[in-house]
């Protein structure tokens, strides 16, 4: 077998999607680098992907679209709304203290009134802004639809406003994988 | 909501520019379709919503990319949400189709009406498929819709790895060989 059909069926198995994910993690590095890979690669999705037309159709949740815009919105007015985002420590936990909490939770209707009554214990301090944790923290709140809002209990949301902030405190304190796992679990949530 | 191959692309094109319009029309002809995609590979409704909003926030910063003289848009579309829905399988622990029972049947391509809304590609595919044997052509088309790795194959039919992964080869030379590739 020459190099080139090793490429080849590299690339084939690729497209197909049997690779384990180790070999799927080398050929996305490789393909960066490798033209030849990327043309086999391409080439292979060409082939293959007509397959997709016999895939059954599935109803994603009436909601999901509204996330979808939510998170795009998000995305391309960050960088304006960040200034506002400012971090406050409270005893020996670090809180997180929004100037825009109003408009950011403002989808959640009577939520702002619970959740600033649950996190607003003690003088506002001075840490610096952090982009990425308070980002994460407020698209969560944003994607917090007025739906789930009128299903949950005041106990769930007591509940959810904690685990919002254990994910703030884990990024903050540069605990990623916990806070990854957190944000990823308050995202999953069903009411 | 069914939309012209043509309008498609549209749509496409002016949600490059930034139109919300024309990516809501995007996401309304496609989402029953990648959604489908994405739940057979994952088998969870939970990860599915998950891969399919990065799905159309790539497709929403990459639509520009989308050039449709080499392949047509829902094939773009397809590629996208089959790459992140196999990345995150591969993140997981072993998913199970237990929610979906449904999505446990592979399309059988013996349907005449399915076969009448299929695309001049897919026919030529379909028909390179045939060429394989039985065993080979079920086995294409388990990792192909359900993204099953060798390894998931190998315990499915009782065979070695590297035996499924010959089968797979050989199997892929021969339908690269009748595509003419």
């Amino acid at each position: 077998m020459t190099e080139e059909d090793d490429i080849d069926g590299l690339a084939a198995e690729y497209v197909l999607g049997s690779l384990s994910a180790a070999e799927r993690r080398e050929v996305d590095a490789r393909r960066r680098t490798d033209a030849t890979l990327l043309a086999a690669i391409e080439a292979w999705q060409r082939c293959l992907g007509p397959l997709s037309e016999q895939a059954p159709e599935v109803a994603p949740p009436a909601d999901l679209f509204g996330r979808i815009l939510a998170r795009i919105a998000d995305q391309s007015g960050t960088a304006s709304r960040v200034a506002g985002v400012v971090p406050i420590r409270g005893g020996s936990r670090r809180r997180l203290g929004l100037a825009t909490a109003a408009s950011a939770l403002a989808a959640c209707g009577a939520l702002a009134v619970v959740w600033f009554g649950h996190t607003q214990t003690g003088p506002p301090g001075t840490l610096p802004a952090s982009v990425s944790c308070g980002t994460r923290y407020k698209d969560f709140w944003e994607q917090f639809d007025r739906q789930k809002y009128s299903r949950i209990s005041a106990e769930q949301l007591a509940g959810l406003s904690r685990m919002a902030l254990r994910a703030y405190d884990a990024c903050e304190a540069g605990d990623e994988q916990d806070a990854k796992a957190l944000f990823d679990r308050l995202r999953r949530m069903q009411f | 909501m069914p939309v012209s191959r043509q309008d498609l692309i549209a749509a496409l094109q002016q949600t490059a520019r930034g139109d919300r319009a024309a990516f809501r029309l995007v996401y309304e002809a496609t989402s029953l379709k990648l959604y489908g995609i994405v739940v057979r590979i994952l088998g969870r409704r939970d990860l599915a919503d998950e891969v399919l909003q990065e799905v159309y926030i790539r497709v929403w910063q990459r639509a520009g990319d989308f050039d449709a003289t080499s392949g047509s848009p829902i094939t773009w579309l397809a590629t996208i949400a089959r790459n992140l829905a196999l990345d995150e399988a591969r993140r997981k622990s072993p998913r199970s189709l237990d929610e979906f029972p449904e999505l446990l049947q592979l399309p059988s391509g013996d349907d005449p009406a399915a076969a009448h809304e299929q695309s001049e590609e897919l026919k030529r595919l379909a028909a390179c498929l045939d060429g394989l044997e039985a065993d080979k052509k079920e086995l294409v088309l388990l990792v192909y819709h359900y993204g099953m790795t060798r390894e998931e194959i190998s315990g499915r039919i009782n065979r070695p790895v590297a035996t499924v992964k010959t089968w797979l080869r050989r199997s892929l030379a021969q339908l690269r060989d009748c595509l003419g590739l």
